[in-house]
């Protein structure tokens, strides 16, 4: 069955609701008012009625005395002044009576008044026969009439008092109604007021409760949006058209700010990312600029002192002093291999060369104090072709000679292991020197190892390159963005410095070949 | 938030319904207020101030003739065997100028010159109950004081077996010519009894108007007539009255009743065995047919001069149905 829904609150606009809740309560007012106005009205007009509804009577009642007796008067003085009272009585009485007539109802008193007017009439008819009786001198007629109208004014005034006294009673018994009615409505005002003062308010204050429920409940919701917590959930408000709309837009809202937080908030971990990652590329620079300022430091002018010793080896080897010739050479590489800058990478064959020529410069320099180990397999191409960063073997190497062999009298081995193992290419440059502690294996790695041999070149004898092993395991951790890059193991009275590299790697600097200047 | 609506709508609705209900009601009834419609002729009907059940009944049979034609009929009450009330209630009719009058005529001579002046006047007239007192060109309309009487006799023989001592009380005075229809009663009786040599009255008293008569009536008869069978009476109002002696006296069933009248204490003492029976006029026909005879002659048509009603004999036989009658009447 279809529900027939009178009006729906619901969809109705608060305007719409707050004029239709004031119309129907100042209806109520106004209303109330009016019936304690009516109920007023209705014993006045009773009390009115009452008091009213024999006048007319009365007033034929007076009057049919006084014509009678100007009747006598006329009929026994003929006397014109009575005539004339006569005349103006009987004309007074005659529209009493008229007025009786015209007002009758078909009740029994409203026959009874006919009654009484049409005896009225009769007895006027018979009042001025007799006068017309006595100015015509008919003595016997005029008498006779006289007589009735004797007879019809007492049957008349009998029966107007009768119709009186009934009236006497009857508003008594209307007083009475009256009274009750006056009590009636007494109580039923005193209540009716009463009532509507005390159900008007209540009904403002339930309004006005059910008209900010919506709005407080929002402006709770609002709250606890500012104090930070999205995670509210907007009910659906149906109280009116604008709640609805101001329920869902707060709610989008809600769902938008939430959103739009989330996003500040990834953003702001992205920046702090970027940020650790700039961080990152400017230490790395950093650590290239501070290479590259100490390779000058140490290469005044690496093109004007490669050319040089490239010219002595030329004329070394002219003088057939090949022994010379072949240490400027191997010189003449180190530097030619430095000129490509740190910044670019080399193959593993290419650090192995690099090496291979600087431990000939410490072995020509230093006879048999030191002693060159290569284990390699250059027929591996793979092996052979990675990439890492210019200069990472030779300082390591460099290491091993200062740090290492370098505080012996006797001097020692060192050795360069490169081989594939486990698709990694295992770089291991050992020494057989005086050792290194755990603590600075843990400072060199950690990145808090300061060499002494790159700040103090004096301490050296000048045949460093300039580049510390922190510097190495910089770049090596930022080209191949990995920090395990490097272990460092003493056992055996042999110190092991370990590099495992990917054989393959794309991200990478530009490979500039030896053979490139 | 609706039902703050509905309770507003239901509040001012009832203040509505309330409103409504004021100026229906509020308004007391000042006992003049209007017909619905307008009565076609006024026709008053001169009547004993009395609570016997012969008026009540003949007023209600009169009023629903007045409703039945459209007519407004005014009941003019006149103190109860007051000859002048009667005739001053004439007298004001005449002069009052109605359409039409019923009256029961007491004194033919003054009210002739009554009927006269409402003859002149072109007022309609009836009388009714008064077939002794016969006025000239004047309709009556009411049952026959002689069949009354007789009937009465008849019944009283057969309460009493056809043979006894009869003691009859008749209303009012019986001598003169204001007893008229009372003699035609008692003559009924007389003539009842006539085949019935074994049945003798032995007195016949006349109540007077005054109250508290009929006891003291009664009881004079038992003292002095001891012997006696039974009593008829004429008069409604007197009927129970007697029936209540008897049975002060403890004389029920000793003394056989026939009274007059369907007085509700009438038929009670009937079916209780105290009264044998009554006789009873059908005054709610001859109040109706009042009304109806004015209306007709009003209305330009000719009446016949006497219309006789009903009489009705009620016993133990038949009296609760004339009670269920008389209550439908009602």
């Amino acid at each position: 069955m279809r529900k027939i829904k009178l009006f729906e609150t619901r969809k109705m606009k608060y305007r719409t609701k707050l004029i239709l809740f004031f119309l129907l309560s100042t209806s109520i007012v106004i209303l109330s008012s009016l019936y304690l106005y009516l109920s007023s009205q209705i014993i006045m007009w009773n009390t009115n009625e009452m008091l009213e509804k024999n006048l007319e009577l009365s007033e034929a009642y007076s009057r049919l005395q006084e014509v009678q007796n100007d009747l006598e008067l006329y009929l026994s003085t003929s006397s014109s002044d009575s005539l004339i009272a006569f005349y103006g009585d009987s004309t007074a009485l005659n529209k009493s009576s008229d007025t009786l007539l015209s007002n009758i109802s078909y009740s029994e008193r409203g026959m009874k008044i006919k009654n009484a007017a049409n005896m009225l009439h009769d007895y006027l008819n018979n009042a001025n026969d007799a006068i017309e009786k006595k100015r015509g001198r008919n003595i016997t007629a005029y008498t006779a009439i006289y007589e009735e109208t004797v007879t019809e004014c007492d049957d008349i005034t009998n029966y107007m008092e009768e119709i009186m006294s009934r009236d006497v009673i009857s508003n008594s018994s209307q007083f009475g109604k009256i009274s009750v009615q006056q009590q009636k409505f007494s109580i039923i005002n005193n209540i009716l007021i009463v009532f509507t003062v005390l159900f008007v308010i209540g009904m403002i204050a339930l309004f006005s409760f059910e008209v900010t429920k919506p709005i407080t409940t929002l402006a709770g919701f609002a709250r606890r949006i500012a104090s930070g917590d999205f995670n509210i959930k907007i009910p659906q408000d149906q109280t009116s058209q604008e709640m609805q709309t101001l329920y869902h837009v707060f709610g989008s809202m809600v769902v938008n700010i939430k959103e739009y937080v989330n996003q500040i908030q990834e953003k702001r971990r992205l920046e702090q990312t970027l940020s650790e990652e700039k961080l990152t590329n400017l230490r790395m620079k950093n650590a290239l600029r501070e290479s590259e300022l100490k390779a000058l430091q140490s290469q005044v002018n690496p093109h004007f002192i490669f050319n040089t010793i490239n010219i002595g080896s030329k004329i070394a080897m002219l003088q057939g002093d090949h022994t010379t010739c072949r240490y400027l050479e191997n010189a003449a590489d180190i530097f030619r291999y430095n000129l490509n800058g740190l910044d670019t990478a080399a193959t593993l064959e290419e650090e192995v060369s690099n090496v291979v020529s600087y431990m000939y410069l410490l072995q020509t320099r230093f006879s048999d104090m030191i002693r060159f180990k290569l284990v390699i397999d250059r027929s591996d191409k793979e092996l052979m072709g990675c990439t890492l960063p210019r200069m990472t073997l030779q300082p390591l190497i460099e290491n091993a000679y200062i740090h290492g062999i370098g505080c012996r009298e006797e001097g020692g081995t060192i050795g360069l292991k490169v081989e594939k193992r486990d698709g990694m290419a295992w770089i291991e440059v050992s020494d057989d020197g005086c050792g290194i502690s755990e603590e600075k294996i843990h400072e060199i790695l950690s990145g808090s190892f300061q060499d002494e041999s790159t700040d103090e070149r004096s301490t050296t004898g000048g045949h460093t390159t300039g580049l510390g092993l922190d510097n190495v395991l910089q770049r090596l951790r930022i080209y191949f963005n990995k920090t395990d890059v490097m272990s460092i193991k003493r056992a055996g009275g042999m110190t092991r410095f370990t590099l495992i590299l990917p054989l393959r790697h794309e991200k990478g600097w530009v490979h500039v070949s030896s053979t490139d200047r | 938030m609706k039902g703050i609506y509905f309770s507003l709508a239901a509040v001012l609705t009832a203040i509505l319904v309330m409103i409504c209900g004021l100026l229906i009601t509020g308004r007391t009834d000042a006992g003049d207020s209007q017909k619905e419609q307008i009565p076609r002729y006024h026709i008053q009907v001169i009547t004993k101030n009395a609570n016997e059940h012969f008026w009540t009944t003949f007023k209600s049979g009169a009023a629903n003739a007045g409703k039945q034609a459209n007519v407004y009929v005014e009941f003019v009450n006149i103190a109860a065997d007051s000859l002048n009330s009667s005739l001053i209630a004439l007298e004001k009719a005449v002069y009052s100028g109605v359409d039409g009058i019923a009256f029961q005529a007491q004194d033919v001579e003054k009210t002739e010159a009554l009927v006269k002046k409402a003859q002149d006047k072109k007022i309609a007239l009836l009388t009714y109950e008064n077939d002794q007192n016969y006025l000239t060109d004047v309709p009556t309309v009411g049952s026959n004081s002689y069949d009354i009487g007789f009937r009465e006799g008849k019944m009283g023989i057969r309460a009493c077996g056809g043979k006894g001592r009869v003691a009859i009380i008749l209303n009012g005075n019986v001598s003169g010519a204001k007893g008229q229809n009372k003699n035609l009663k008692l003559q009924g009786m007389i003539d009842a009894f006539s085949n019935y040599s074994t049945v003798k009255v032995q007195e016949i008293y006349s109540l007077g108007s005054g109250m508290f008569k009929t006891e003291k009536l009664m009881s004079m008869i038992l003292a002095k007539q001891p012997k006696i069978d039974l009593v008829l009476c004429t008069d409604e109002r007197s009927t129970p009255g007697i029936a209540q002696v008897l049975v002060d006296e403890n004389k029920v069933g000793v003394v056989s009743i026939v009274g007059y009248g369907a007085m509700p204490q009438t038929l009670n003492y009937i079916e209780r065995g105290v009264i044998y029976g009554s006789i009873c006029p059908d005054a709610y026909h001859i109040g109706y047919n009042c009304v109806k005879q004015l209306v007709t002659i009003l209305d330009g048509e000719r009446i016949s001069d006497s219309i006789n009603t009903d009489l009705f004999s009620i016993d133990l036989s038949n009296v609760e149905q004339y009670q269920v009658i008389d209550n439908e009447k009602d």
